[in-house]
């Protein structure tokens, strides 16, 4: 084949990869644009012959705000948790040698691997056992429960990637363990501190499952569950459900957009690295 | 790269997550084998019962049905997400700008909210989108609904794993293809070997725990799928959908029977400590493999 | 293995560009049928580049390659029946050394007969002294034993030319002596063409039939290594060339009481007499002498200088002295039995058939070995 048709295919195909990966965001995002009788019309239109932010009015109306305010609170509490205890546990493993280490390298990997679903019932017994159904606290534990393996597991291989002299040399100059680690070691695992908080940003700001499970009142729901209740409460009127959709997208995809680096670093470092 | 220094002190920095994973993680897993072998009524525990509720759900043709429909998804949706993943690892394999932002692209559906993505599909899917109907039209198959049918809900369960996973198989599929160094395919090149012989006798055997691996992760999140029946099909119709992480979801927190949920859930967790087992002994093959 | 000769290789006009960056600048080189040839230059200077070009690993803005009689400009390296040895040797980390060895001759189109690839695997392993690893993986063998099945699998195919890229430069410098031993037997044998990149001018000395140096992807020079010691083109190929660096002054011809001197700075060293120095009068020149060309202490037409040493290091079976005069600095070699010590000023010698002169503007050579260059 010449050059430039294999150039045309190779364009074809990547367009039709694209489509196929965006065209249900496009059309949500369309959707949400357009007014309720546009939606129902048959057959479809593409675009939104009158654009209207009513559907988004709707929804910031009936407790949005509050939604995303607790979503917010809960994602920032659950990063700076798991960073604070997942930035000293991971120092250990990246440079000490002690027993039981490989069996706690071995703990991380299974909980890191079991799906959040078939966890859910046994948690919820307990939480519930304890009274925190239906608090962000009892919320914002179990996600660090859940996604502090992934940090230790990205924090220790980017301790690891450091050079050990310069806390060799802060040790000889009289810092303290611990003080080597905060004034060393952290300021240099920037790249690893940013790629552990998107990954626990993402999924405390996208999970749904275990929130559903956890928070029965309107008034502590976040985002997705707030979405999830638009489910029941609108039915059939997409509208305000996709801007609802549409509005819980667009900071992922923002953050995922410009830090992209950082999260691929630990997409496949948490996953690869064995 | 460990250093002898200091070593005594690394459970005063382990602790505090040693902790919370035992609290949030391992007595629930304890107590839920606990909870499995009672009756338990609106979350009052009730007598010992041995293995009834095992008993129970295992011999229910719903839990069974279950069952297969996961088995089912996870096969399906595994095999089309490896292979469409492994296909855009192929296809995207180079520094041009193109890739690099069709590589950003293709990720966008995993990194949305799995509850958000499935509404999308779920919309499209729908009657009342329209686009459903046109493709029916457009097919000549009469008026029908894509969700209501058995089979076609079932593909439609599918294309969510597919439209949102195959995105994370590639990214592990392509960390792995940049592994493998370009001087090795130059020089199976200059041996006279042809793209496809140098595919098959240097690129799959080297990426073969990659491979594994990504298998493995998948299949577990397949086989533990609970948003994307839940929103895209609500395990409908008439069960055709309805996934093991979803039933125990429905028995848990709607029917409330803790007991025979809890019992489901520890089937479910065996299955996936096997799987973490098999992922487990493919990081020691390959330890063996790179260190022997 | 075979008794035919290798492949004629032809570059005409080859160019390569990276953005701005000129890797090759319109190449013209022909190497002979079995002749063995190294590219010798400094890295980036566009060695590399011509070989990745020769084996079809990179295409060319403009001009053509040929092989034989074959012009494969835009054939693909699969199809140009030649073998490569990598610097990082790239074996096959899956495979034994044994498949190793087979993959060349299971790639090709025309597959042969498992036990027929099994005896030439064999043969080429026992020709190199690595039967006994058939079976071994290519981390479980030493870093020579890796290099050899490197050169093994380059072998097996009896390629009518051989690349070489800098295949000896991860082996410590005691087996990289004995491989360098190695390969030129092995060469003798083959009789195929081999086309050797390396920074190591000991390297390309000892091996080769001529050299071709580069400089910032341009081709300097390209002779036989007598030729480019004896008659390098300019002073940076004089300079590249010989273990240390050579001794070099700037100055300017002068006539002297009627004798032609060279001046420098407050350095003056009379010439001698017979050398073509008088054409050159007025001239901007810079005068080379390699450490091996200074002697100490002998009378005669030659040009001196008197110098003060500086400092000494000891080397063998000789002395490496470097001796201050005026501005100029020279490194010479004294056997050990002479006492020489820092402080001591010593008369040295520098017997015209040593000196060079390069124009100081282009570096071109004016007189090389006391010759007027382009004079045969």
């Amino acid at each position: 084949m010449p050059r430039s048709a294999r150039l045309l295919m190779r364009a074809l195909v990547s367009l039709a990869i694209a489509g196929a990966a965006l065209f249900p965001i496009l059309f949500g995002l369309a959707t949400s644009l357009k007014p309720s009788a546009e939606i129902a019309a048959y057959p479809p239109t593409l675009l939104p012959a009158a654009p209207t932010l009513a559907h988004y009015r709707e929804i910031f109306a009936s407790g949005t705000l509050g939604y995303v305010w607790n979503s917010l609170f809960v994602s920032v509490a659950t990063v700076v948790l798991c960073l604070g205890v997942g930035a000293l546990a991971a120092y250990p493993l990246a440079r000490f040698r002690f027993r039981g280490k490989s069996a706690i390298m071995v703990l991380i990997v299974v909980v890191m691997s079991v799906p959040v679903a078939s966890l859910l019932i046994p948690t919820y017994t307990l939480v519930a056992d304890v009274g925190l159904v239906n608090t962000h606290l009892g919320l914002i534990l179990v996600y660090s429960a859940y996604q502090l393996p992934i940090v230790i597991w990205i924090l220790a291989a980017y301790y690891q990637s450091l050079p050990e002299e310069l806390e060799w040399s802060a040790l000889i100059d009289g810092y303290s363990r611990l003080e080597t680690l905060w004034k060393i070691v952290l300021p240099l695992a920037r790249p690893g501190m940013i790629a552990a908080t998107l990954f626990v940003v993402t999924f405390a700001w996208n999970d749904f499952v275990v929130a559903v499970t956890l928070l029965s009142s309107e008034e502590k729901r976040t985002l997705p569950i707030g979405i999830y209740n638009f489910l029941g409460f609108y039915g059939r009127e997409w509208g305000p459900l996709l801007a609802s959709a549409m509005v819980a997208t667009l900071p992922i995809l923002v953050l995922f957009v410009f830090l992209q680096r950082y999260f691929l670093a630990g997409m496949t470092g948490g996953s690869v690295k064995g | 790269m460990t250093t002898a220094l200091a070593g005594r002190g690394a459970y005063r920095y382990l602790l505090p997550a040693l902790l919370l994973e035992a609290l949030l993680v391992f007595v629930p897993l304890g107590s839920s084998m606990y909870y499995s072998l009672h009756k338990v009524r609106f979350f009052q525990l009730q007598e010992f019962q041995w293995f009834q509720n095992y008993l129970d759900v295992l011999t229910h043709p719903v839990f069974v049905n279950a069952i297969l429909v996961t088995v089912a998804f996870s096969v399906t949706a595994l095999i089309l997400t490896f292979a469409v993943g492994f296909a855009l690892a192929l296809f995207l394999n180079h520094d041009h700008l193109y890739s690099t932002i069709l590589r950003t692209v293709v990720l966008v559906p995993y990194v949305i909210a799995m509850l958000v993505g499935s509404m999308l599909l779920k919309w499209i899917f729908s009657t009342e989108s329209g686009l459903a109907t046109l493709a029916y039209d457009y097919f000549g198959l009469g008026r029908g609904s894509i969700l209501a049918d058995p089979r076609h809900a079932f593909a439609a369960l599918v294309a969510n794993g597919v439209w949102r996973d195959s995105a994370f198989a590639m990214v592990l599929l392509l960390a792995g293809l940049r592994s493998i160094p370009p001087t090795l395919i130059a020089a199976a090149r200059i041996d006279g070997a042809r793209p496809f012989f140098i595919f098959r006798e240097i690129v799959v055997p080297l990426l073969g725990p990659i491979m594994l691996i990504t298998m493995v992760r998948l299949l577990l999140h397949f086989a533990n799928v609970l948003t994307f029946p839940l929103i895209l099909t609500g395990g409908g119709p008439n069960g055709a959908t309805e996934t093991v992480a979803l039933r125990i979801f429905r028995v848990g927190f709607e029917d409330y029977d803790l007991g025979r949920a809890n019992a489901m859930a520890v089937i479910l967790c065996i299955f996936n400590i096997a799987a973490v087992s098999l992922l487990f002994g493919i990081f020691r093959w390959r330890a063996r493999r790179a260190h022997a | 293995m075979t008794t035919e000769v290798g492949a004629p290789i032809e570059f005409r006009g080859v160019s390569k560009h990276y953005g701005q960056t000129v890797a090759l600048a319109s190449l013209d080189l022909r190497i002979e049928a079995g002749e063995f040839v190294s590219l010798l230059g400094p890295s980036g200077s566009g060695k590399t580049t011509t070989l990745n070009i020769l084996a079809g690993l990179l295409a060319p803005d403009a001009g053509t390659v040929t092989i034989g009689d074959c012009d494969v400009t835009h054939v693909g390296p699969d199809r140009r029946d030649i073998a490569m040895v990598f610097q990082s040797y790239a074996l096959y980390p899956h495979m034994t050394i044994a498949e190793n060895l087979a993959f060349p001759l299971r790639a090709r189109r025309r597959r042969q007969p498992a036990d027929a690839i099994a005896t030439k695997v064999r043969a080429v392993a026992d020709t190199l002294g690595i039967g006994h690893l058939l079976e071994r993986y290519p981390r479980e063998v030493s870093g020579g034993q890796q290099q050899r099945v490197a050169l093994g699998r380059a072998m097996v195919r009896d390629p009518k030319v051989f690349l070489l890229d800098e295949p000896l430069s991860n082996l410590d410098a005691r087996l990289r002596l004995r491989m360098r031993h190695d390969l030129k037997a092995l060469h003798q044998r083959l009789r195929s063409t081999a086309v050797y990149v390396t920074h190591d001018q000991g390297e390309a000395m000892s091996l080769s039939d001529r050299i071709a140096i580069y400089r910032s992807g341009v081709l300097q020079q390209f002779a036989s290594p007598i030729e480019i010691d004896r008659r390098p083109v300019n002073s940076f190929v004089a300079n590249f060339m010989g273990e240390r660096e050579m001794n070099m002054v700037t100055g300017e011809i002068a006539e002297d009481a009627g004798r032609a001197v060279f001046r420098g700075g407050a350095l003056t060293i009379a010439l001698d007499p017979a050398g073509p120095w008088t054409r050159l009068l007025g001239r901007k020149v810079t005068l080379g002498i390699r450490p091996e060309g200074v002697r100490v202490g002998e009378a005669g037409e030659s040009a001196t200088v008197d110098a003060r040493v500086r400092l000494i290091e000891h080397a063998g079976a000789e002395q490496i002295f470097f001796a201050e005069a005026g501005a100029a600095e020279f490194c010479g070699r004294v056997a050990t039995d002479v006492a020489v010590r820092a402080g001591d000023t010593l008369r040295l010698t520098l017997p015209r058939r040593e000196l060079y002169l390069f124009d100081t503007d282009s570096g071109a050579t004016l007189v090389h070995a006391g010759e007027p260059a382009g004079s045969p």
